[in-house]
């Protein structure tokens, strides 16, 4: 973390790879421990990596780094937890979906494409080549006749609209 | 999107780095404040009996402003950690009862309870509890800003210090503008004043940093 904190992408990946399957088991654990289905366990996932991504100056560096992913990891779980509660008879729901859906299936896939809708074109265009084509933002830019630097603005700026998006998905797509 | 294609936009976004929440903090909400109090200051002079009245009551209502917003603002930088606690990054405001239960021993011992009643209640009563807030309100809106940046998952208590250390900024420019010198007072009422905006903070911290 410390390397990828100083700008190693290399490190970084390596570091964001690992730390995945120590998340979705604490989600889990969470959804577990408050009697919840584990329908969103992937969504969740996600959404905490941005927050561990957009938060990451908030860890001190003087620290061990698993109390403070587990810290965000927890809030993430539980503040879904919190938006889908208030709507009531979610367990229900939940239920059936966990039945139903197979984990980044089909249904898991279309929620993220609404997401991703929530972009104006530009921004969404970058997020889709940079996640699912795995180009970098220097090719992404000489692609759109952007200079680098305004190829990682805007997708800094899409990062953070995807954040607000997750919050506001659940109200909102339910 | 799958998690690992999301990997890719985290990694290429890495050249963003953001700054830490405390370096930002200690530059721009003091100087959020020194707008308010030196503006305040500035239009109403301090009061003209500074030194006449002897420095020692100025100097207790600068040592509470002050003892106030560094306690209170550590805690709150303390509190954009995700991982801390309120309970924890409360502790400091320990000292700041401790300061103002020292004011009153002081002025009990020194005039025994002989007129506490007039001492308690001086004619700066509203003007305290007016101005006080008034004056923090810039720099508590300016330390909530900068504060969303953190990542607090008690928002409500960091709210809280963020108004309290807010009150504490602007009682060091207060203090030099409010001529009621008795000790009960000034513990009184400055303290009631911290705890008006350290509420409001309270409120908006719960709404603003949310994350």
């Amino acid at each position: 973390m410390r390397l990828a904190l100083d700008g190693d992408q290399v490190a970084y990946k390596m570091l964001l790879a690992a730390l995945v399957p120590h998340v979705r088991g604490r989600v889990r654990h969470v959804l577990a421990r408050a009697g919840r289905g584990q329908a969103d366990v992937e969504d969740i996932v996600q959404e905490t990596l941005l927050a561990v991504h957009l938060k990451r100056a908030t860890w001190d560096r003087s620290m061990p780094l698993t109390p403070w992913l587990n810290a965000v990891t927890r809030h993430k779980t539980i503040d879904l937890l919190r938006r889908v509660g208030a709507r009531g008879e979610v367990d229900l729901d939940d239920a059936v979906e966990t039945l139903a859906a197979p984990e980044e299936g089909g249904e898991r896939q279309l929620d993220v494409h609404r997401m991703l809708s929530a972009l104006d074109g530009r921004q969404r265009h970058i997020v889709e080549q940079v996640s699912l084509a795995g180009r970098s933002a220097a090719e992404v830019g000489g692609q759109l006749g952007m200079s680098e630097g305004a190829v990682r603005v805007a997708l800094h700026r899409a990062l953070k609209k995807l954040a607000r998006t997750f919050k506001g998905r659940t109200d909102a797509n339910r | 999107m799958r998690t690992d294609d999301m990997l890719e936009l985290l990694v290429q976004d890495l050249p963003n780095q953001p700054r830490p929440v405390s370096a930002i903090l200690l530059r721009w909400w003091p100087a959020a404040a020194t707008l308010a109090g030196g503006g305040f200051l500035a239009i109403t002079g301090v009061r003209p009996d500074l030194i006449a009245a002897g420095l020692t009551p100025t100097l207790v209502k600068l040592m509470l402003g002050a003892l106030i917003a560094l306690s209170a603002i550590s805690g709150a930088l303390d509190l954009s950690r995700p991982e801390a606690q309120a309970s924890a990054a409360s502790k400091w405001l320990l000292a700041v009862v401790g300061f103002l239960g020292l004011i009153v021993a002081t002025d009990l011992l020194r005039h025994g309870l002989d007129g506490w009643w007039a001492r308690l209640f001086g004619k700066g009563i509203i003007t305290c509890l007016t101005l006080v807030p008034a004056l923090a309100a810039l720099p508590l809106v300016a330390s909530l800003t900068i504060l969303r940046r953190g990542a607090t998952t008690e928002p409500m208590a960091a709210g809280a210090l963020a108004g309290l250390a807010s009150a504490g900024l602007a009682i060091l420019a207060y203090g030099l503008f409010c001529n009621e010198d008795s000790p009960l007072f000034v513990a009184t009422w400055y303290s009631l004043a911290a705890l008006i905006v350290g509420l409001a903070g309270a409120a908006l911290g719960r709404a603003v940093l949310r994350w």
